[in-house]
């Protein structure tokens, strides 16, 4: 080990003597903004904080969860390698990918005035449960109907609202918040209607509040969901 | 490399890769995400996001490339929405576990340097990591943690002294690897 070695690991621990030879030697001084940059992560409290330990089934559960949902054909792996590399390298004409365009345009255009702009029709998503709620999980089903959006919830392991409150559901969006509903048990199924676009809401949340007459969200958030747009 | 092999399982859809994802990086990604969002409860949700996004990601993921960069960009966009999300809150005031602005030089490079440091600290020995922890988690003073542990001050000065050396040097790299990030 070089002295110039001995004395970054000094500088790291603190000491003063070490921190006036870094400014005044040319080697050490080049290393100053890595080892500084160490020595803040060091010293922030919060680098040293350990995740709960429920915190690796609930990664695991909302990933089981989005597996079994629904969804479209499985991709091939070439056709994984194909999206990973990019439309555009793909062995594809350029007319034909801007002929694609003009049709994807036009096909986008018709749902969008055929439904009001909404996003999300038809398509399902995973609830994933807060610290709130470590045991609760659930999914999600959007779909738009003449008088409005219907959402609908599968809950379960969320426990029965305590006497004097209920779970209220909330879609946000840049717009800010918008209830669409409350309910009092977390199993089975919660049917909820939203008179917004889910185009423009894409995020789905469930508050525990109080029967305080307070309207406001409680910001107490057991469930969170982010709804698809297609 | 671990971090590639999880790749590969990854873009290949195995959804076991994702607990295998999770007890390798977990607790990087937890670091990262409470460094910026500075509240556990919040850290926790962006680390479960930040896994879940990562997993509905899959079919991007370059199976051939280590995973770790990917994983910590994303974390650093969760925990950044988080943060932005709980700012726009109007009932802010009334949840108890308000989170604070994340602080200037969040970027990247300090996510990045988050993880490197946090990982490099996992492969400290164990008597090594805990004057660490002692040290710079409680502020406390060589003497003191002489006390605390029931061993001699310069038991715990040599500790210390080679835990830092180690930490030097296994992230020697730490620069021009933020600089490619």
């Amino acid at each position: 080990m070089t002295i110039h070695e001995e004395l970054q690991a000094s500088y790291l621990e603190g000491d003063a003597e070490a921190e006036a030879h870094m400014h005044s030697c040319a080697e050490c001084r080049e290393r100053l903004p890595e080892l500084d940059s160490i020595r803040d992560v060091l010293n922030d409290p919060s680098s040293w904080d350990e995740p709960s330990t429920g915190l690796e089934q609930r990664v695991v559960d909302a990933v089981t969860r989005e597996a079994a949902a629904p969804l479209a054909a499985p991709i091939s792996l070439d056709e994984r390698r194909r999206r990973r590399n990019g439309l555009f390298s793909a062995r594809v004409p350029v007319w034909a990918v801007a002929a694609a365009f003009v049709v994807v345009g036009a096909v986008v255009a018709g749902v969008a005035i055929g439904n009001g702009g909404a996003g999300g029709n038809g398509a399902t998503f995973a609830l994933i449960a807060t610290p709130l709620a470590p045991h609760a999980h659930g999914s999600g089903g959007v779909k738009v109907e003449a008088n409005g959006v219907r959402i609908q919830l599968d809950v379960s392991g969320l426990p029965r609202a305590p006497a004097g409150s209920y779970y209220q559901a909330w879609v946000k969006g840049d717009a800010g918040l918008v209830p669409i509903g409350t309910f009092h048990t977390g199993d089975g199924k919660v049917v909820l209607w939203s008179g917004v676009d889910p185009a423009k809401y894409h995020t789905l949340t469930v508050t525990l509040e109080r029967e305080d007459g307070n309207q406001a969200s409680s910001g107490q958030r057991v469930l969170t969901g982010e709804i698809p747009q297609r | 490399m671990v971090g590639r092999e999880l790749a590969g399982r990854l873009a290949g859809g195995d959804k076991d890769a994702v607990r295998d994802l999770y007890r390798e990086y977990g607790r990087l990604v937890f670091t990262v995400a409470n460094r910026v969002l500075g509240d556990r409860g919040l850290a926790e949700e962006a680390t479960q996001q930040a896994f879940f996004k990562l997993w509905q990601a899959a079919e991007t993921v370059d199976g051939d490339r280590d995973v770790r960069p990917l994983l910590c960009t994303i974390t650093r966009r969760v925990a950044y929405d988080i943060a932005g999300r709980e700012k726009r809150r109007p009932w802010q005031e009334l949840n108890e576990a308000t989170a604070p602005a994340p602080t200037e030089g969040n970027g990247i490079e300090r996510a990045w340097t988050t993880w490197r440091v946090r990982a490099a600290l996992d492969r400290l020995p164990d008597e090594e990591a805990q004057v660490m922890r002692l040290q710079h988690e409680q502020g406390m003073t060589h003497t003191e943690i002489a006390e605390a542990l029931g061993v001699p001050v310069g038991t715990v000065k040599s500790r210390s002294h080679r835990a830092h050396t180690r930490l030097a040097r296994l992230l020697h790299d730490l620069r021009e690897e933020v600089a490619g990030t």
